[in-house]
């Protein structure tokens, strides 16, 4: 597996320990955890967010030593909040994401995540749901080589979640992108990742495929769950 | 866009032409009797004023953008956030109370007064603050300033302070010399094209914190530079100009319709519509048929607070939708 990403001794002090961490390109990896486990304090030490000690490297490249544009390149991170500052309309937050001119490229990723209709709409006008898949849009504008997505399924409808990770999975192994992906859901991890990672207490306590993963003793342990019957119980 | 921006330079070269030329009878009657006279008139009094119109007016404005785009807040801006008050608190004290009157030392202490009322406004409002609490952290500080300055010319060794300072105050820009405009134009502009340079750091922030920080830009750094060269800009050209309100809330308003709302992309046309501004309020104040000049900050404030009401009432309407 080529190493898109990869992490030395990453760390935000009270919150993540210090760790390695590799992401492969064209792989979808998920992060999943209790709350306050240290998936988005990860996420944010690779995204370079916090001031977090270690150092970041995407394909040898040390991302702390890029300009912004070709940051945006690069990396891209989708924030749990989906809360915009000012009252941008959908078009122009995606085209804030793009680094440089914007061209026929902005109205076919609006299409493709069903933003056409809202692309003139104001985002405080729009659903958490809406704004979610504006804010994919905006990570998604510069091709970056990494995605950095923290729940980017949460609050959206069914539908729009098998769409969204189905897009996520398109753009790790069609596109060779590396993508990390926070999530609460077993069942979606499981569909969707080719690898998982289980977080505690700011430390990496499983990495693997995600059937093993999730039929390990370490489910139980950190989540207090146990698979049954196809379906979840408490341990 | 560029075609737009183009447009309002040459809106506002045109603007500043006029403020050399009108009014034109005297110009007129002095090239009769005097030419010599007459580009006097020109040269020594009418340009030093239409510099420091432009170069404030886009100081205010753009000013008034970048701290916009900080405090993702439509509505602060350097008068509604304490900073020209602050500064000529600063500028007060330093020139009648210090008794230092040289023109480098009241400007230092303009900058001064501007960056502890901003300084303050960050501490008592927070980075991302409601607008309730910024205008509230920045009428506390304004309103401080203002009797801080009252008290500190009641206070003054000279009893002819409050005489000497009251034009000053009320906000003017007749009667400077190139040597005042310069002290003026020189930190102005560079505050504009310093402002200028971090437009793209400013809208990425518009998307949201952590965002600005993944694509590199050091957030906190960003507020120090901007809340430096504001309080650089406003202090020193309130050194020179006294306080002219509402161009640093009206100019951002109307730049950003340009450039499809983003922020930071808005701070050169929002120096640009400020010096159109403020050259079209000094044109006003000369050309009104009031039988005398009028107080530049005062006919800014009867044009700008019905605009500041009118974005206050839209802003209330939209969130009640």
């Amino acid at each position: 597996m080529t190493m898109m990403l990869s992490a030395r001794a990453v760390a935000l002090p009270g919150r993540l320990e210090p760790a390695d961490f590799q992401l492969g390109a064209g792989k979808v990896t998920c992060l999943i955890g209790p709350n306050g486990s240290g998936k988005t304090s990860l996420l944010h030490a690779l995204a370079r967010i916090g001031k977090p000690a270690g150092a970041v490297e995407v394909e040898g490249r040390d991302v702390d030593r890029l300009a912004p544009e070709q940051r945006a390149r690069t990396l891209a991170y989708l924030p749990a909040s989906r809360d915009i500052a000012w009252p941008l309309c959908a078009r122009d937050v995606v085209a804030l994401g793009a680094a440089g001119a914007v061209g026929d490229g902005l109205n076919a990723l609006l299409a493709s995540l069903g933003l056409t209709e809202l692309a003139e709409r104001r985002m405080d006008r729009l659903s958490t749901g809406e704004r979610a898949r504006v804010l994919l849009a905006r990570a998604l504008i510069a091709e970056p080589k990494v995605l950095l997505l923290d729940e980017p399924t949460a609050n959206l409808d069914p539908l729009w979640k098998i769409r969204m990770m189905e897009r996520l999975r398109d753009e790790a192994h069609e596109a060779g992108r590396a993508v990390l992906i926070a999530v609460h859901d077993f069942d979606m991890a499981a569909a969707y990742a080719d690898r998982l990672v289980v977080m505690e207490r700011g430390r990496v306590v499983a990495d693997g495929v995600p059937n093993e993963v999730l039929s390990s003793p370490h489910i139980p342990e950190v989540f207090g769950v146990r698979q049954s019957g196809g379906g979840w119980r408490e341990a | 866009m560029r075609r737009r921006l183009i447009l309002l330079g040459v809106l506002t070269l045109a603007l500043f032409l006029l403020s050399l030329a009108l009014p034109w009878d005297i110009v007129a009657s002095l090239i009769g009797e005097d030419r010599g006279l007459a580009g006097a008139l020109i040269v020594e009094l009418r340009l030093p004023r239409a510099v420091l119109a432009l170069v404030y007016g886009g100081v205010l404005a753009a000013s008034g953008a970048a701290i916009q785009a900080l405090f993702a807040n439509p509505l602060a801006s350097p008068d509604l956030t304490g900073a020209s008050s602050g500064a000529a608190f600063g500028a007060v004290v330093t020139a009648y109370l210090i008794g230092l009157s040289t023109p480098i030392a009241i400007s230092l202490g303009a900058v001064a007064g501007a960056l502890a009322a901003l300084g303050a406004l960050l501490l008592l409002a927070g980075p991302r603050a409601e607008t309730a609490t910024v205008l509230l952290a920045g009428l506390a500080i304004s309103a401080l300033t203002g009797a801080l300055t009252t008290l500190a010319l009641a206070l003054a060794p000279s009893p002819f302070a409050f005489y000497d300072a009251y034009d000053w105050l009320m906000g003017s820009i007749v009667d400077r010399s190139f040597a005042q405009a310069a002290f003026a134009a020189v930190p102005g502009l560079l505050t504009i094209a310093l402002l200028a340079r971090l437009s793209g750091a400013l809208d990425a922030l518009a998307v949201g914190e952590e965002v600005a920080q993944s694509l590199g830009h050091d957030v906190q750094r960003l507020r120090v530079a901007v809340i430096s060269l504001a309080a650089l800009g406003v202090g020193a050209c309130v050194a020179v100009c006294g306080a002219v309100g509402f161009v640093g809330l009206v100019g951002p308003f109307f730049a950003r319709k340009l450039v499809a709302g983003h922020p930071g992309r808005a701070i050169l046309p929002s120096a640009l519509i400020g010096g159109a501004l403020l050259l079209g309020a000094d044109l006003f104040t000369r050309l009104a048929p009031m039988g005398r000049t009028l107080p530049l900050g005062v006919v800014t404030a009867i044009l700008g607070a019905p605009f500041f009401l009118a974005l206050v009432l839209h802003m209330r309407w939209r969130l009640a939708r």
